[in-house]
């Protein structure tokens, strides 16, 4: 085999390689695969006998939504349960959730506002930017509620985090 | 004896190739300015959103014994123009390096090659500002700007391709290019969509292909005589 032939095979070999590669590539812009809304998570507490940990409670029959947007609410279970999760506000800096923890004791309903920082974050030129939250301060009326704390104060696509727990009166 | 001798005999044979092939190497110059033709086309392949602009250059010198010193650069310009995202960039590039020929020169005017080499290459880039939109479904939309900024790209490159001499002081051949990225934290907070010279500003690892059509100049080495003894 002269010099030219070796050259030509392996052109013709890595050259099969780069064509199938590229048949196989997407050249423009990736679709996003992943979220760009982030959701603050939320928990339901009552006090401890001792110790000021807490163990969660499951509300009977709770709602969860929003107090100022025509979305009412993003939670809405016959089921009971304790962990809540929600969109925080990406255009003001405060966010206010209402919840009822019995839909059938409607006198049980309270209001929990969030005060928080904004931080639009780059992901990737597929995804653009999405906003991550840095949580300052909870408000909350304690109809029965009894108070609540900022766990995890950073908002992200972080997973298996509690941001927020909120104690409720025994 | 006989295998002995035919032992000795092979052995004198391959001496005397490896002489004469010292003698060939060693004795002309050769430097090669090379265009990469494949982006003329590339770049009459861009689309409404997103645009890629590149152009690279080539310059190898034959230094001795197979091995070529080698120095390209280039420069481009890049833009991504999406509702939620819009910004540019240009650049120059260069690199520096090496390519070692997997196959001996087999005589005087043979400057056919494969070969594989190593380079470091920098980018020199410039960021505009970029607009974004987030999209919240619930309270409408936020927009916002991203200050521009001057980023400075660094990789390294392993390459592999072949050079033909299709007419007299003329090749065409090819490279193909695995570059890796060196300080790709710089580049975590919008990257440029492309960086001439590297490929796509947010891979740490990057595939790329160049067809380079290349002039030789050749001239042959100064002969130093012998000292007399």
């Amino acid at each position: 085999m002269t010099k030219r032939h070796t050259i030509g095979v392996i052109s013709f070999l890595l050259l099969s390689g780069v064509s199938m590669a590229g048949n196989k590539s997407n050249d423009g812009r990736s679709p996003c695969l992943e979220p760009r809304r982030y959701f603050l998570k939320l928990q339901t507490m009552t006090a401890a006998d001792t110790g000021s940990a807490g163990v969660a409670v499951k509300l009977p029959s709770p709602v969860v939504g929003y107090v100022d947007t025509s979305i009412d609410s993003f939670y809405y279970g016959n089921a009971a349960q304790s962990d809540f999760q929600g969109p925080l506000s990406a255009v003001a800096d405060s966010t206010r959730w209402f919840i009822m923890a019995d839909t059938n004791n409607r006198t049980l309903l309270d209001t929990i506002t969030f005060y928080y920082e904004r931080k639009p974050v780059f992901l990737s030129t597929a995804c653009g930017y999405a906003m991550v939250y840095s949580l300052k301060n909870i408000v909350t009326t304690n109809y029965a509620i009894d108070s609540a704390r900022i766990e995890k104060t950073e908002v992200t696509n972080a997973t298996d985090v509690i941001h927020v727990k909120v104690f409720y009166k025994n | 004896m006989l295998l002995a001798t035919a032992v000795n005999a092979s052995a004198q044979d391959v001496e005397e190739e490896e002489e004469e092939r010292v003698a060939i190497v060693d004795s002309a110059h050769q430097l090669r300015l090379g265009f990469d033709v494949s982006r003329i086309l590339f770049n009459q392949l861009q689309k409404d959103k997103e645009e890629r602009i590149s152009y690279e250059l080539e310059l190898d010198f034959y230094w001795r014994k197979d091995l070529y010193i080698v120095a390209e650069g280039g420069w481009g310009n890049a833009s991504l123009n999406y509702p939620d995202l819009a910004y540019k960039s240009n650049n120059i590039f260069f690199r520096a390096g090496v390519n070692k020929s997997l196959l001996p020169r087999l005589k005087q005017n043979d400057w056919d090659m494969a070969f594989i080499g190593l380079r470091y290459g920098v980018g020199l880039i410039n960021r505009s500002n970029a607009n974004y939109t987030i999209t919240d479904s619930t309270w409408g939309t936020v927009s916002g700007t991203v200050a521009g900024a001057g980023l400075t790209a660094h990789w390294i490159e392993l390459t592999g391709g072949v050079r033909v001499e299709i007419a007299k002081h003329l090749f065409l051949g090819w490279n193909m290019r695995g570059k890796f990225m060196l300080n790709a934290k710089q580049f975590t907070e919008l990257p440029p969509y492309n960086i001439a010279g590297y490929g796509k500003g947010e891979k740490n690892t990057v595939f790329d292909f160049n067809v380079f059509l290349s002039y030789a100049l050749r001239w042959d080495r100064k002969h130093i005589p012998k000292p007399r003894e």
